[in-house]
């Protein structure tokens, strides 16, 4: 068992090795990226051992087990509501080899250690400031370490549930909305009243007996009767049956389905013309309006999107999750603000980050078997990319379309001007998203797996090249708010947007050009990127 | 690389003088290396393996035919126990899977379809890992990973990741990996495809040289006349179930084909479509 670990771990070791140098600037990005969010949960960490000592023990007693449980929300909803779950076994890959169930369970147990590190370190300064209070005596509060491997069962039995969940046709759609409605509850809580008033119900909660959040914490206050133990014990026991339950389930998983590998349900009878559907609909309508090839790839990319479930899914999120979770900051307690006035603006922009990874700044990667094609059919680079920028406008104006008619329906802010304003300015937006986009799609293409990640985030470098976008359109789209402070007038604002608007084009369309010939150019290295990525641990999945 | 280990691939011809299967050294009175009974296995409603009763001898090279989407691939995913069976019952070396699924995976040697090897290690590198997976301790992980690399020719570019290896390349280390625990079954789901003429004989004999000294091959492939050439035993499936099985002789029988050649038996068994007349700008 030991051997297999190590060397499953020894081959993970070597796939980073084999992988980081060839991405060194966008490594290092990431790790300064990772140095300060994690330095941010070390400070907090710092914090709460300096705080905890002065905290009075009959207050610890009754806000200490509200942390544990806010700690356990933390460790278990925060990584499904972002779609993260860390890394995990590639156990389509490994199941053909003779390893032990139990073996494969120990290993993918640690790894949950990678989907909320978040949550050790508060836990460490947790740990530290019971040491140091001063009503609290002896190493009792080390036991606290025992909610570690609780936390990190219940992420696996968790994990293992959601998967499952998620391979079922349809459900997935449905638990993503389901998934929406817990996401805005943080912002619901925080920007309304709703949050006081949950207030006496969450703490009592926190600190119903039995509770493994309450238990542990008791346990960690010293002295521990016979029923904090128990209960500590049994909730250990308890995630572990289910941890090892739902990762049997996964053990016998058909990797097979939906590989290419078994008869497929015939949509027609031999010979009879297959009725289209929604999907098919949708994708010639465009095509009705151009002529081929433009015509022929926007039908192909439109169809293939749509009939991909986790482009449904992150397009989905990008017309709900960014209406749904702006609501309560635009319109909650403080009323009229920036960010309700500018709602549309702030909506799509986020809506366009979601799925900015498989329209924009990696058009390539999602659909990497077709870049083939495009390569030996005789259609030029150019109308490829431009056939995928269409495709892009396509579904952004649709999420725009979703994101104005919410807008609407909430009636207080909605004023045309600031529509219009909003629409302008996801427009621009857009076009230097595209002009970085096709860029980074070209320079830094990445393999992604539609049928094996959630959610994946962009390369090092194409968030440095994202970064440099944000700074870039920052500065028309100031121009413009500067241009309305100093006149109190919309239509300056909006002829500022214009004028952004047509700058925006003109910076997309110069940029065009020299991207196309680097595509032209570099076939070969796109083509080999594109066939790189599987590992013995999924990175992120 | 040891002889004891791997065939000498030079001077040997291609078929050498094989005695019957299933008859030969310890293994003759063993149980058969593969028996699968009433097998099914249904995507969406639709079998795609729907009955598939074979028996594979020890010591037998036995070829998996069928056309596309006929069930071989699905067939060798449920002996590794990637796919469940809806009914049926899978016994490797006499043992059931996926009940003793870790004892049979022991005894496996498998070239998968393509998308079952770690792209981001060298070919060193995914070679030592198999070797491990195997239990094998690291330095013999080490020096066999070299010899077989040296052997299939893949020694060149030491720092050339998989992800970066021609598909025939890919075939070719897939190949090493499954030797390198000295299995009793290989599984190849086309192993052949992409390989180079040079490449494909080295394979052909090793795994001859395998058949020889009482371990078993499960090959399916598309290409009739290295299925014929190869295999003591073979069996046509379309749409999951068997149409016909044994040896060439039998098929013949089967098939009621007097001497046709294996592609005629396949084409007869399988059925042929004729192009229809009015695509005749084909």
């Amino acid at each position: 068992m030991g051997d297999q670990i190590r060397a499953i771990v020894w081959a993970q070791f070597r796939t980073i090795r084999n992988f980081l140098p060839r991405t060194s600037w966008g490594a290092m990005l990431l790790g300064l990226i990772s140095l300060v969010w994690y330095g941010l949960f070390g400070f907090a960490a710092f914090g709460l051992g300096k705080a905890l000592p002065m905290v009075p023990a009959d207050q610890l007693k009754l806000y200490f087990p509200a942390g544990m449980l806010g700690l356990l929300l933390f460790w278990q909803v925060f990584p499904v509501m972002t779609m993260s779950s860390g890394w995990s076994l590639e156990l389509n890959k490994l199941l053909v080899y003779p390893i032990h169930g139990r073996t494969l369970f120990t290993v993918e147990l640690i790894l949950r250690l990678t989907t909320s590190p978040e949550s050790l370190i508060v836990l460490a300064g947790g740990i530290w400031g019971l040491l140091a209070h001063p009503a609290l005596r002896g190493w009792w509060p080390l036991l606290l370490l025992l909610y570690i491997p609780f936390n990190l069962l219940v992420s696996l039995a968790v994990r293992e549930s959601m998967l499952k969940l998620f391979r079922r046709k349809r459900l997935r759609e449905v638990l993503m909305l389901l998934i929406v409605s817990v996401s805005v509850l943080p912002s619901l809580l925080t920007n309304t009243s709703l949050g006081e008033r949950l207030r006496p119900f969450y703490l009592y909660a926190a600190n119903g007996p039995g509770t493994p959040w309450h238990e542990f914490a008791m346990l960690a206050f010293g002295g521990p009767g016979m029923l904090a133990a128990g209960a500590a014990v049994f909730w250990l026991a308890f995630a572990w049956w289910l941890a090892r339950r739902q990762f049997a389930g996964s053990l016998v998983l058909d990797f097979s389905q939906g590989e290419g590998g078994g008869a497929e349900r015939p949509r027609s009878e031999p010979g009879k013309p297959v009725k289209p559907g929604l999907v098919e609909l949708l994708a010639v309508a465009p095509g009705r309006f151009l002529r081929d090839p433009y015509a022929a790839l926007i039908e192909k990319e439109v169809s293939s999107l749509l009939r991909t479930p986790r482009f449904r899914v992150i397009f989905g999120m990008a017309c709900l999750f960014s209406v749904i979770i702006f609501f309560p900051i635009a319109f909650g307690r403080q009323g009229v603000g920036f960010l309700a006035t500018n709602y549309v603006a702030f909506v799509n922009t986020y809506g366009m980050l979601i799925v900015g990874e498989v329209l924009i700044w990696n058009v390539f990667g999602f659909d990497r078997r077709a870049a083939q094609l495009y390569f030996v059919t005789p259609t030029a680079f150019k109308q490829v990319l431009l056939a995928k920028n269409a495709t892009a406008a396509l579904f952004v104006a649709l999420q725009t379309t979703v994101v104005v008619a919410a807008s609407f329906l909430m009636p207080r802010h909605a004023d045309p001007a600031a529509v219009a304003g909003g629409v302008l300015i996801s427009a621009v937006v857009f076009l230097f998203f595209l002009s970085a986009g096709n860029y980074s799609s070209i320079a830094f293409p990445r393999a992604v797996q539609p049928n094996q990640t959630m959610r994946r985030q962009a390369g090092g470098k194409t968030q440095l090249i994202l970064f440099g976008v944000y700074l870039l359109m920052a500065i028309p789209i100031g121009l413009a708010f500067l241009a309305r402070w100093a006149t109190g007038e919309d239509w300056v604002f909006l002829a500022a947007l214009a004028v952004d608007l047509f700058a925006a084009g003109c910076f997309y369309y110069v940029s065009l050009e020299p991207v196309m010939a680097k595509g032209e150019r570099e076939r070969e290295r796109i083509m080999d990127a594109l066939s790189k990525g599987a590992d013995p641990i999924g990175l992120g999945l | 690389m040891s002889d004891e280990t791997l065939a000498g691939p030079a001077e040997e011809p291609l078929v050498p003088n094989r005695e019957e299967p299933g008859s030969r050294g310890a293994f003759a009175n063993a149980a058969p290396a593969i028996e699968l009974h009433e097998l099914r296995k249904a995507y969406n409603g639709v079998y795609a393996v729907d009955g598939l009763t074979i028996s594979v001898p020890r010591g037998c090279f036995f070829g998996f035919l069928g056309p596309n989407g006929a069930g071989k691939t699905t067939t060798i995913r449920m002996l590794v126990g990637l796919a469940q069976p809806a009914s049926g019952s899978i016994r490797v070396a006499g043992l059931a899977m996926p009940e003793k699924a870790y004892e049979v995976r022991k005894q496996i040697g498998l070239v998968p379809d393509d998308t079952l090897l770690f792209d981001h290690l060298t070919g060193a590198e995914y070679l030592q890992f198999v070797a491990r997976m195997y239990g094998l301790a690291r330095p013999v992980a080490k020096e066999r990973a070299r010899e077989l690399l040296a052997l299939f020719e893949l020694d060149g570019e030491a720092r050339k990741l998989v992800g970066e290896y021609s598909k025939g390349m890919r075939k070719r280390v897939a190949m090493a990996a499954a030797l390198i625990h000295q299995p009793k079954l290989f599984l190849m789901d086309e192993p052949f495809e992409g390989v180079d003429a040079v490449g494909a004989r080295l394979m052909k004999d090793i795994l001859l040289e395998q058949v020889r000294r009482g371990n078993t091959v499960f090959l399916t492939s598309h290409v009739l006349e290295v299925v014929e050439r190869l295999c003591d035993r073979m069996a046509i499936i379309n749409h999951g179930k068997v149409l016909v099985e044994g040896t060439l002789e039998e098929l013949r029988t089967q098939a009621q084909d007097g001497s046709g050649s294996l592609e005629e038996i396949f084409v007869r068994m399988v059925g042929a479509k004729p192009v229809p007349a009015h695509l005749e700008w084909l």
